[in-house]
């Protein structure tokens, strides 16, 4: 039976039923089994030639045991055929050339069974075996019609004997009921049992053969509607990651575009609060800084827009490189001094010795820890502590960012790295904040094959914990 | 600070070349502008600048590649040897075609003075003047 996995595989695909493939490889299963019942019979029509010294006509007997081999061949080069025209061919034919080998084989065993001792023969009960087979192979319907043709064949040869019309071999291993083929009511009853056994054997294997085929076609039909919902999600999937794709595109051009007039509005507004085009009152010189720190939040949120568009295109893998994330973290530090300073925070560092070059985006982790050290800074309280922790083991890299500030309340700790999302508490601490760098640390975290975890408790502080290895193409 | 330095500003934006202008100004340069290629290129020839602040994209394209090209390959000397500085920020992306400082053996990147990434700060426009005319004085 090997193989036919990969027929009802490719079978699937092309939508004909499972039985009908099962089908065709199974009669190339029976033409297999036949070349060994041959081989059975011969070899014990030769040791009871050999053993027993007996009238039975071994020569027909023989003769008739080669007429096995014959017909398997002209049933395997009918399946060859029907293979080599196709799975549709095979498909239609397979059906009547199981029902047409079964038919042979029985009534082979029954002229087998004829010419070695008729009804007294014990061999039929193997009339049974043929049943199971065509239990397995066959429609309910055509399983009985072939045990009503085994029966039809057994009182062929009961009542032929019987009535003399075909001779009678004395059986060295029958029942020993000798002359039990000359007793009228003998040969009904062995008749009735072997019918009812072929029966009953049709009976039970047809119903447990369907109650399997239910099961299997149950299982096709789910095996099936997985393939056919794995399949809807990857198109599902697709569409996804375009729309998004177009998306980024999108906030990637109208943030391009908002930059350029953004910033010479700011320009235009220095120029005018700086009195450059001319002296103005202090009021409208308020008004006018009040517009430009209004300006610089667009131009912050057109900013991060652009950064987080780079980092989900993973465009920042282009440019990889060996970054030694201790003089980033210097550089950063001394540049968020002054605005540490103000609030008197300090702001502590810690980076283990022999700490591996990280392969990954020079612009990209200094991005990263530049959000994270500000967002540390911004949402601390006056004369606090910053700590900026940076360790390895192996080739993971560690870094964890903690501050002892307004902390994150545990709804707003899933929602914090969607964009333009901002906690309740972080809102109404400053509102100052794009509500876009958190989802830029994330999306630089994923574009490195890194992970990002945070632990916080509101009003006692946060620590985001980022792992990443140093070198994730090895 | 060499007294009335004079900038040339060449930007396709009418109000970069507004606030260029009124900031330059207002810190003792002089300050030519223009709004296209060609008419910076014969203020430069015309006024001789002692540095030029120059826009890539314009409305035609990358025509501030092809600007400092050709004055590179000027004939004279002194134009040929202009301090420029870049606004853009494409080189960030690129790295091609534009290098700091003097022109390299294979002739692939063309010299530049310095970039300045758009939108940039004027005072950060003024700190680089500065730096390139006092390391030329």
């Amino acid at each position: 039976m090997e193989g036919s996995s990969g027929l009802r595989d490719s079978s699937a695909r092309e939508g004909p039923s499972l039985s009908q493939v099962e089908l065709a490889e199974r009669i190339r299963w029976l033409i297999l089994l036949r070349w060994f019942a041959f081989v059975g019979v011969a070899t014990t029509i030769l040791i009871a030639r050999s053993v027993f010294v007996s009238a039975l006509p071994w020569n027909r007997l023989l003769l008739t045991a080669f007429a096995i081999p014959t017909y398997n061949v002209l049933f395997y080069i009918a399946w060859q055929r029907a293979n080599r025209a196709g799975t549709r061919y095979l498909e239609r034919i397979s059906y009547g050339l199981a029902n047409a080998q079964i038919l042979c084989d029985l009534v082979m065993l029954g002229a087998l069974i004829h010419l070695s001792g008729g009804v007294e023969n014990l061999f039929c009960f193997y009339f049974v075996f043929h049943m199971v087979i065509a239990s397995i192979l066959l429609s309910a319907r055509a399983a009985f019609a072939q045990a009503t043709v085994a029966v039809l064949i057994f009182a062929t040869i009961g009542a032929g004997e019987y009535y003399g019309i075909l001779p009678h071999y004395e059986s060295p291993i029958g029942m020993q009921v000798h002359g039990l083929h000359r007793s009228g009511i003998l040969v009904f009853a062995a008749g009735w049992v072997l019918a009812s056994a072929l029966y009953v054997t049709v009976y039970l294997a047809t119903s447990i053969t369907a109650r399997l085929r239910w099961r299997e076609d149950q299982v096709m039909a789910l095996s099936q509607q997985t393939t056919d919902d794995a399949q809807r999600l990857r198109i599902a999937y697709d569409k996804l990651a375009e729309t998004e794709r177009a998306k980024s595109a999108y906030a990637r051009k109208v943030a391009h575009e908002l930059r350029s007039p953004l910033a010479a509005i700011d320009g235009l507004l220095r120029a005018v609060s700086e009195g450059l085009a001319g002296e103005i009152p202090e009021q409208p010189r308020e008004m006018v800084d009040r517009a430009r720190i209004r300006t610089h939040e667009l131009l912050d949120v057109a900013r991060d827009l652009l950064v987080l568009a780079s980092a989900r295109d993973a465009k920042l893998s282009a440019q990889w490189s060996a970054v030694d994330l201790r003089s980033t973290l210097d550089d950063i530090v001394r540049l968020l001094a002054p605005q540490a300073e103000a609030r008197q925070i300090r702001v502590t560092t810690e980076v283990s010795s022999e700490l591996p070059e990280v392969q990954g985006d020079p612009e990209g982790l200094k991005e990263l820890l530049t959000n994270l050290l500000t967002n540390a800074i911004k949402y601390s309280r006056e004369e606090s502590v910053v700590e900026v922790r940076i360790g390895h083991r192996g080739t993971a890299v560690e870094i964890e960012v903690s501050d002892s500030g307004i902390g994150i309340a545990e709804e707003d700790q899933t929602r914090i790295f969607d964009e333009f999302y901002r906690g309740g508490n972080a809102r109404a601490f400053t509102a100052e904040g794009t509500g876009l760098g958190l989802s830029i640390v994330h999306s630089i975290v994923e574009a490195h094959g890194g992970t990002i975890t945070v632990e916080s408790r509101e009003g006692a502080g946060t620590t985001f914990s980022i792992v990443l290895n140093s070198n994730p193409s090895a | 600070m060499s007294a009335k330095a004079k900038v040339l500003v060449i930007d396709d934006d009418q109000d970069v070349l507004t606030t260029s202008r009124l900031f330059l100004q207002s810190r003792g340069f002089e300050v030519l502008t223009a709004s296209e290629p060609e008419e910076g290129f014969r203020l430069a020839e015309q006024g001789r600048p002692d540095v030029v602040v120059l826009d890539v994209m314009m409305p035609h394209g990358t025509e501030g590649f092809q600007w400092v090209s050709r004055i590179r390959h000027h004939a004279d000397a002194a134009l040929r040897n202009m301090p420029v500085i870049i606004l853009t920020s494409i080189h960030t992306t690129t790295g091609i075609r534009f290098r700091e400082g003097d022109a390299d053996e294979t002739g692939d990147y063309l010299p530049v003075q310095g970039f300045l990434d758009k939108p940039f700060d004027p005072d950060e426009l003024f700190r680089k003047i500065e730096s390139i005319l006092g390391s030329s004085a």
